[in-house]
């Protein structure tokens, strides 16, 4: 018997598969439709972030209690930002992050910014509020800007563009002996927070001091990396000119003293501290800053602060060793901040590297990480830990006060925290997460910080998409929201409530203390949406949309005026019955009189 | 016998070719944009973000990313990274990764394979004894329990409390060794937990099919043979009984193989294992294309090499195949 070759079908079932496959539109379709009938829609959470799920879910019993049906849904990172992008949504709750200063008060409201991934996800466009954010921008005068800051706070709580719910609470865990650590807003040791390492140090006499995180370095050159997880060994192995302070306002670091600004507010110059050298014992000059800012806008490098440096960078020049002169294209309000923060990168060894996306790890050119900062680049075992050693000719002398530091890849919070508790590490990158918070505080052998987190946890309205341009829905929403209640459910009540757009928790000197806020009141909102002609119709408990309520109410009204004609009607009819009725009556009555009038006469 | 390779060959071959194209095509209909991965952060400006996307090629049309696919694959190119900035995709496979898994993956599966043959030989001899059933219920314990679970108890009870094993990792940190012995050692003290795990895990399935198997062959009328002729009972069992009993053993292995090199995500999460497992969970969540297609390529590779095998090795094995 002759049978078919197995090669023949695989060959028949390969071309069908390739014809099908290829036939395949690359184009995604829309997700979502706005709802027709009743306002009952979608709320995409972050899948795998707890709190936004958890959030999310507190959110949507909320609102059924006032009439709105959201449903929960849970999405994947990779099909929630490219619908973000192509505002293919209609309502969304989860975490977006501060910078160590109100950068996001142009990102996320400024209409230029509403293009895909650039930050405005709520798709919000005021002509008004994007002057403000304008003039905000090019006021250099930090009291000024304030003042700005503060009524575009204001216009914002009017407008609602989204609803801030929560900032994360940062709880770090320590191991009793370490001590000098500075907390701060996002805590002690983030990518904002140069003070910690330099200065944190062992009352046992440690040396080695580890740091338990659960990724691999993505990259170790300040040019490419832009993810805070990165961006912390830059930080280690590189120096800025300024660093912030408790309350994340700008210090001298490299620099003697913060910059002088130019009264057209368009150039600073940067002092630098005297005997400033690189690790490979090369001294670093004024010449080395302005290179870096010449590197990143030749290069259109993406790492650090290098989007504003781009943006504002114009021209530099070092008139000698000491004294960096920055020109800017436009005065910006952070000037001082974005360009003093940058890592300055050594001219001798990046002038003839290229920026480049294929070689920025360490291990494929250890040139990359010669840097200036506290701590030397030392030796990475893939998946095991990266060791940074002390850098003994840093400025601040003396410091650090440790002799090493690795970071120790552990992978899941329950095994950091046990790591932690016996002693194999000291302490983790990130927060001790909400499950295990409890536990760590009751231990001992621990020391647990606190402060705020840069994670500040939205509500966020497609503004663009009706319902959610009603500014009226957007207010009984931000009405209906009980925070408290949100904070305790989504992140175990580890989180600061905040109420303004540039929240106080994190931003003490720019948060705006009489802005319109919108504390809890379920009547409020349901009075908001009763006005606005949000009415619950059909009796399911839920509001139907204002144009189906107005048909609906038309549709009424015009039935009622039929039903009152045909009374009517049906009245008048009555009536010439009635009057009938009498006049025959009378008639009877007369002629009865009549007749009996009559018969009297007769007799 | 020439016939039968050749054809088995040629099969083996167009599904591996089978699976090289749907390896492709599987990314890019799976729902979600790989352009975010490459950007990283949601703040670069938009120009930023379209020279990334240059880079990558992501702005091609689907046919020439294939072509390119194909090309790049052929040259034993798997491209490079998104999430590890341009790393090669090959260079993060075949290292530390690969080695770690499959140290941990083999000396799991021989020794589950190992324990399984033997206590499921005796088991089944012993039918209906109390080994047999408590063996049975072990078996079916550890196979139905949850892995992570399992190591979370391992981690607590000998990591923790009694601080016998390492929390995590495969070495020590920042220690330096002076020999290789050294470092296996210390190597071997950080497998331990993984180890245990996973051959716990693993141990059940093979025990469970090998009773089965060997129950089933108990019932062949060469069994009868074999007591007729007055052989002993210990030659019985393991030159008659277990040898044949063995055979399905290999198709499982040949299936099992995907383990060796896919390595058990879960394990090696909570043991901080640095293996591929670990790899395909960070890059599914990073939606890493090149990095699972590389795996996947290499996965069927084995796969598809070692179906192979298994079938030449059944021919020798088995007389009643035929070609």
């Amino acid at each position: 018997m002759k049978r078919k070759t197995p090669i023949g079908a695989a060959l028949f079932a390969f071309l069908l598969l390739m014809s099908t496959l290829l036939s395949i539109p690359s184009g995604h379709a829309a997700w979502y439709t706005p709802p027709k009938e009743e306002l009952k829609f979608p709320m995409m959470v972050l899948g795998w972030d707890d709190w936004s799920v958890h959030s999310g879910e507190a959110l949507a019993e909320q609102l059924k209690k006032v009439g709105i049906a959201v449903e929960v849904v849970p999405t994947d990172d990779s099909a929630m930002y490219p619908r973000l992008a192509d505002k293919d949504y209609g309502i969304e709750e989860m975490s977006y992050g501060y910078e160590a200063y109100p950068s996001h008060m142009f990102y996320r409201f400024h209409s230029s910014m509403d293009c895909p991934y650039c930050g405005n996800d709520a798709g919000f466009r005021n002509a008004t509020v994007d002057g403000a954010i304008d003039e905000m921008l090019r006021t250099t005068d930090k009291e000024k800007a304030r003042d700005l800051m503060f009524q575009l706070d204001q216009m914002l709580a009017e407008n609602v563009p989204y609803v801030p719910l929560f900032l994360a609470d940062e709880y770090h865990a320590f191991r009793k002996e370490w001590t000098g650590y500075v907390v701060m807003p996002a805590g002690p040791l983030s990518r904002l927070n140069m003070l910690t390492m330099p200065n944190i140090y062992s009352t046992a006499g440690k040396k080695d001091f580890i740091i338990a995180f659960n990724n691999e370095p993505e990259t170790f050159s300040p040019m490419a990396a832009t993810t805070g997880r990165s961006l912390f060994y830059s930080m280690n192995l590189y120096d800025t000119m300024l660093a912030f302070d408790e309350n994340l306002q700008p210090i001298p670091w490299m620099a003697t003293d913060l910059p002088e600004i130019s009264s057209d507010g368009k150039t600073m110059t940067f002092q630098l501290k005297p005997n400033l050298k690189w690790h490979d014992g090369k001294p670093l000059t004024a010449r080395d800053v302005i290179f870096t800012f010449e590197y990143i806008v030749a290069q259109s490098a993406t790492g650090g602060n290098a989007g504003e440096v781009l943006k504002y960078f114009d021209s530099g020049e070092a008139p000698d060793d000491l004294t960096a002169v920055v020109h800017l294209k436009e005065p910006y309000v952070w000037a001082v901040e974005a360009f003093g923060t940058q890592y300055i990168i050594p001219e001798h060894i990046w002038k003839d590297l290229k920026y480049d996306w294929e070689q920025p790890l360490v291990q494929s050119d250890p040139k990359v990480a010669i840097g200036s900062g506290p701590f030397k680049w030392d030796s990475w075992v893939p998946g095991e830990y990266v060791k940074l050693v002390k850098n003994p000719n840093w400025w601040m002398t003396g410091h650090p006060l440790i002799d090493t530091m690795f970071f120790r890849k552990i992978d899941t919070e329950s095994a950091r925290i046990l790591a932690i508790q016996k002693g194999e590490a000291d302490t983790e990158r990130y927060s001790v997460e909400p499950a295990f918070i409890a536990q760590a505080q009751a231990n001992p052998d621990l020391v647990i910080t606190h402060a705020v987190d840069q994670w500040d946890y939205l509500l966020v309205f497609n503004n663009k998409s009706p319902p959610f341009d009603d500014v009226w829905l957007r207010r009984a929403i931000a009405y209906a929201i009980n925070k408290e209640e949100v904070v305790k459910r989504g992140a175990l009540g580890y989180g600061t409530v905040t109420d303004s757009y540039c929240a106080k928790p994190f931003y003490p000197f720019w948060s705006n203390p009489n802005v319109l806020t919108y504390p809890y009141d379920l009547d409020k909102a349901n009075k908001i949406l009763d006005e606005q002609g949000y009415l619950d119709i059909d009796g399911d408990g839920i509001r139907e949309l204002k144009d189906v309520v107005a048909a609906y109410q038309k549709e009424q009204q015009q039935k009622q005026e039929q039903e009152q004609q045909q009374k009517l009607q049906e009245q008048q009819a009555q009536m010439m019955q009635n009057l009938t009725y009498v006049a025959i009556a009378a008639i009877v009555i007369a002629i009865a009189l009549y007749a009996l009038y009559r018969r009297r006469k007769k007799t | 016998m020439r016939d039968y390779l050749v054809k088995r060959g040629a099969s083996a071959l167009a599904t591996l070719a089978l699976a090289i194209v749907l390896n492709f095509f599987l990314f890019r209909i799976m729902p979600g944009d790989p352009t975010r991965t490459v950007v990283g952060d949601f703040r670069v400006t938009p120009e930023v973000r379209q020279v990334l996307i240059h880079q990558f090629g992501l702005d091609q049309p689907l046919w020439v990313q294939f072509i390119l696919y194909l090309q790049n694959l052929f040259m034993g190119n798997l491209g490079v990274s998104f999430q590890y900035r341009g790393t090669p995709v090959v260079s993060i496979i075949f290292g530390r990764r690969l080695l770690n898994t499959f140290i941990l993956m083999g000396s799991s599966m021989g020794l589950a394979l190992i324990i399984g043959i033997t206590i499921g030989t005796i088991a089944a001899w012993k039918r209906e004894s109390k080994f047999d059933i408590s063996t049975v219920i072990f078996s079916l314990v550890t196979y139905s329990m949850p892995v992570f679970w399992l190591g979370m108890l391992i981690i607590l009870v000998f990591g923790y409390y009694l601080g016998s094993i390492p929390i995590a990792g495969t070495m020590t940190v920042g220690l330096t060794y002076s020999n290789v012995f050294e470092y296996a050692a210390d190597y071997l003290h950080h497998m331990t937990g993984p180890l245990v795990t996973l051959t716990l895990s693993f141990v059940g399935f093979y025990f469970l099919i090998m009773r089965d198997s060997i129950l089933d062959v108990f019932t062949e009328d060469y069994m009868l043979t074999a007591k007729a002729k007055g052989l002993s009972d210990r030659k019985i069992l393991f030159r008659h009984a277990m040898r044949n009993a063995t055979l399905p053993m290999v198709s499982l292995l040949a299936v099992e193989v995907t383990y060796l090199i896919g390595g058990a995500t879960m394990t090696e999460t909570v043991f901080s294992w640095y293996g591929i497992g670990r790899l395909i969970y960070e890059a599914v969540v990073m939606a890493d294309y090149p990095i699972l297609q590389g795996i996947f390529v290499v996965m069927s590779v084995a796969v598809i090499t070692a179906n192979f095998c298994a079938d030449v090795v059944y021919a020798f094995l088995d007389p009643r195949i035929r070609y």
